[in-house]
């Protein structure tokens, strides 16, 4: 008791900041029993599918869950889950604190960080984005701690390393993405202290690298035996093959999922982040590799946050998470701000005033540059009370339906359908409030995003026909998810199979409900001119630069094939075209430019059928001598076999049209 | 404050602030060029799992992002180092 005591006096501060920040931090509550209602659409009926196959179990671990893992799909599972989850928040802080406590000698200095870091947080970065990416700061900052203490003496501990593997694989199991980032901070922080070791022994020792081989083996180890009670886990809910392909699907979903870096470079929080990592960088070479400056603690962290940002980045040059990490860059702000003043003042008051006066400018220049988080106390009490009486979903679930009619309305239309299974799927994929409301379990790929790749999108068919779909919702307010690429291209090989085995039978709001059909023409269905802005948007097809990039990569594949004709003149092609009844099915036109095209704008080629019914086919210009190909079989007006009679040029193009008779479009588009 | 003046007249300290202008040169020069440097880089492929996303509907260079970016942000480091080297040989 005594001994407790004492550890307790010893720790009060430590104790003192956990438990205000649990209190302090109460409004997180709100995010996790509600906070998704902050998102539109399609995000927020996701974070209700999640919410909703949790509660249900209908899918175990990573299935849904993808890319939060473990600690988030058990978070809504039962309140004692919820509240280990909500401790993340006030440990985080703990944490931190201890970190800045060891960096910041004197009390000023370490309050006013402190509470200035606190703030920043619950202003400008939200709980939910601090909680996420905080636990790879924290844990990077306690592993800096660990090797900073070893790369004092030759030796590391095997012991240490291999509880540091232990913690590796039980974060990358438990948090996926959090967990791979923070393996791949380990690996350059390991390379990095080994490298520091080498400059202080001969390198060539043969100890060394003995040590070094030991050292891996010890954290290998520990990785693997943290990782069995998840394996076991992941066998009781059979997903133990998922869990492996899992990582195949992360590489799709990063080719799917990448947007331009540089045209958000000029957003408030990245100019924050970019511009103290570009100073960190300069500020810490010259330091050490210069002025051959001693490799002090604060040296230790600052590059140990450069690696942690400059990993973070790496996400963000994918999909922009800028805001979200600025309180990393903070931090490094803070404990350069910090060495520089106590490195050039000389009077001890007037350091801490201008290390101070640094931090405070540099974050309110950008603090009030950004749009502020929502941090709702309204909802905390009422939250808190959903969440004891686990009644979080059925409130969430009503918020949605009252805010979105329609999709009641669209559920009572198909149950007074005969034979009506009590199953739907709906296009764009993510609309998935259908199937909470139906209590139905959703397909395996739902989000757009991991069901891009064509396997994906053959199981998404598969799982169509072995759950004899016989209704289908097209959203037609929702035509790209996120970055502009229409459904229809991400997402093709799937549409294609709607719009041939499916036909139009009512309009509901922004939904058009299809209904199983043979033979049937889409296009010709008179449902259709009660959306007609949506028929235009299936004729006028947007390719952009895809017809460039099949013909500069696979036209050597295209040229061996059966070509139909080869013309220069349009006029020739068109009265080819009235004598021969040219199938749509397995064409391929190659466009062949004889002149330089202007970079940027678009040219179009139209096709007209028999009956008079045309389509448009916009796209980037291939240069001279090269050629852009597109398969007819991937417009949505040809998906269906039609009998081409006319095709007509933009003005803008001049050169050769080649059709080609592709039976099998193998690796084409 | 004296102590940065006297870094700011050092050898060195010409050295730093001939580096960073140097630099924040190049790079206004590369982002005024920026998409004429993009053109560099080849459009992505459509793989033979066909997935299409930004990069391969607007033909943006997949790794051109990446490979910019490490680039400009070790940029001062290489020009200092250039710098320098130069100084010395002087």
């Amino acid at each position: 008791m005594k001994y407790l005591l004492g550890l307790i006096n010893k720790n009060k501060d430590y104790l003192i900041i956990l438990i205000l920040s649990f209190f302090l931090s109460a409004s997180y509550i709100v995010d996790i029993c509600s906070g998704y209602l902050n998102y539109y659409n399609f995000d927020l009926q996701e974070f209700l599918l999640w919410h909703y196959t949790s509660l249900s179990g209908s899918f175990p671990y990573k299935d849904i869950f993808y890319p939060y893992g473990l600690l988030n799909y058990f978070k809504y599972y039962n309140l004692a889950l919820t509240f280990i989850y909500y401790l993340i928040i006030p440990l985080l802080f703990t944490f931190i604190y201890f970190i800045f406590k060891k960096v910041f000698k004197d009390k000023l200095s370490l309050f006013f960080s402190f509470i200035f870091f606190y703030v920043f947080v619950l202003i400008i970065v939200g709980f939910p984005a601090f909680a996420r990416y905080g636990l790879l700061v924290v844990i990077s900052l306690i592993f800096s701690c660990i090797f900073y203490s070893n790369t004092k003496s030759t030796k590391i501990k095997t012991f240490t390393l291999f509880v540091c593997g232990m913690i590796l694989g039980l974060f990358f199991t438990v948090i996926n993405d959090q967990g791979a980032y923070l393996v791949l901070y380990f690996i350059s922080l390991f390379i990095f202290s080994k490298l520091l070791q080498a400059r202080k022994i001969n390198f060539l020792l043969q100890n060394f690298f003995i040590q070094t081989i030991e050292q891996s083996i010890a954290v290998l180890f520990g990785f693997f035996i943290s990782m069995i009670p998840v394996f076991l886990i992941l066998q009781h809910f059979g997903s133990f093959y998922s869990f492996f392909t899992y990582f195949k699907d992360v590489i799709d979903i990063v080719m799917v999922a990448k947007t331009p870096f540089f045209s958000f470079i000029d957003s408030p929080a990245n100019i924050f982040t970019v511009s103290i990592l570009f100073f960190a960088i300069f500020y810490n070479f010259i330091k050490l590799f210069f002025f051959k400056h001693k490799f002090t603690f604060s040296s230790f962290l600052q590059t140990s946050l450069i690696i942690t940002i400059l990993i973070m980045e790496q996400k963000s040059i994918i999909r922009s998470i800028d805001r979200q990490i600025t309180f990393v860059s903070l931090i490094l702000l803070m404990f350069i701000a910090y060495e520089l003043t106590n490195m050039l003042i000389n009077k001890n008051q007037n350091r801490k005033i201008i290390y101070i006066i640094i931090i405070t400018v540099a974050t309110l220049v950008y603090g009030f540059n950004v749009e502020r988080p929502i941090n709702n106390f309204s909802y905390l009490f009422n939250s808190y009370e959903l969440l004891t009486r686990n009644r979080c979903f059925d409130n969430n679930l009503k918020f949605f339906s009252t805010n979105n009619p329609s999709y009641a309305k669209i559920i009572n239309l198909l149950r007074k359908q005969k034979g009506f299974n009590n199953k739907v799927f709906s296009f764009s994929t993510g609309d998935s409030a259908f199937y909470v409301l139906l209590n139905q379990k959703p397909p395996y790929y739902n989000a757009i995003f991991e069901g891009a790749s064509y396997g994906n999108q053959n199981l998404a068919i598969k799982y169509m026909r072995d759950n004899e779909i016989e209704y289908v919702t097209l959203n037609t307010s929702k035509l790209s998810v996120q970055d502009t690429v229409p459904d229809y291209i991400r997402q093709g090989f799937l549409f294609k199979y709607i719009l041939n085995n499916y036909q139009p039978f009512a309009v509901i709001g922004d939904h058009i409900i299809l209904k199983k059909a043979q033979n049937n023409d889409f296009f010709a269905s008179k449902i259709l001119e009660q959306v007609e802005d949506y028929k235009n948007y299936l004729l006028d097809v947007y390719l952009y630069k895809i017809p460039h990039s099949e013909g500069l990569y696979k036209y050597n594949y295209l040229k061996n094939n059966n070509k139909i004709i080869i013309e220069g003149s349009i006029d020739k092609i068109n009265s080819f075209l009235k004598k021969n009844n040219l199938s749509s099915s397995s064409k391929i036109i190659v466009l062949n430019s004889s002149t330089v095209n202007k970079s940027g704008s678009l040219i179009f080629i139209e096709f007209e059928t028999k009956n008079g019914n045309s389509t448009t086919v916009y796209f980037n210009p291939c240069n001279k001598n090269e050629v852009c190909i597109i398969n007819l079989s991937r417009i949505p007006f040809f998906y269906k076999e039609r009998l081409v009679e006319k095709i007509i040029a933009d003005k803008e193009y001049k050169g050769e049209i080649r059709i080609f008779d592709l039976k099998n479009s193998g690796n084409l588009w | 404050m004296n102590l940065l003046l006297k870094i700011a007249k050092s050898n060195f300290g010409k050295i730093v602030l001939k580096s960073l202008s140097i630099s924040t040169l190049i790079i206004f020069v590369l982002m005024f060029y920026f998409k004429k440097i993009r053109t560099l880089f080849p459009i992505p492929e459509i793989n033979s799992d066909k997935l299409i996303g930004f990069a391969q509907y607007y033909g943006y260079p997949f790794y051109f992002d990446t490979i910019f970016f490490f680039f400009l942000i070790f940029l001062p480091v290489l020009v200092f180092i250039v710098v320098y080297l130069l100084s010395k040989n002087k």
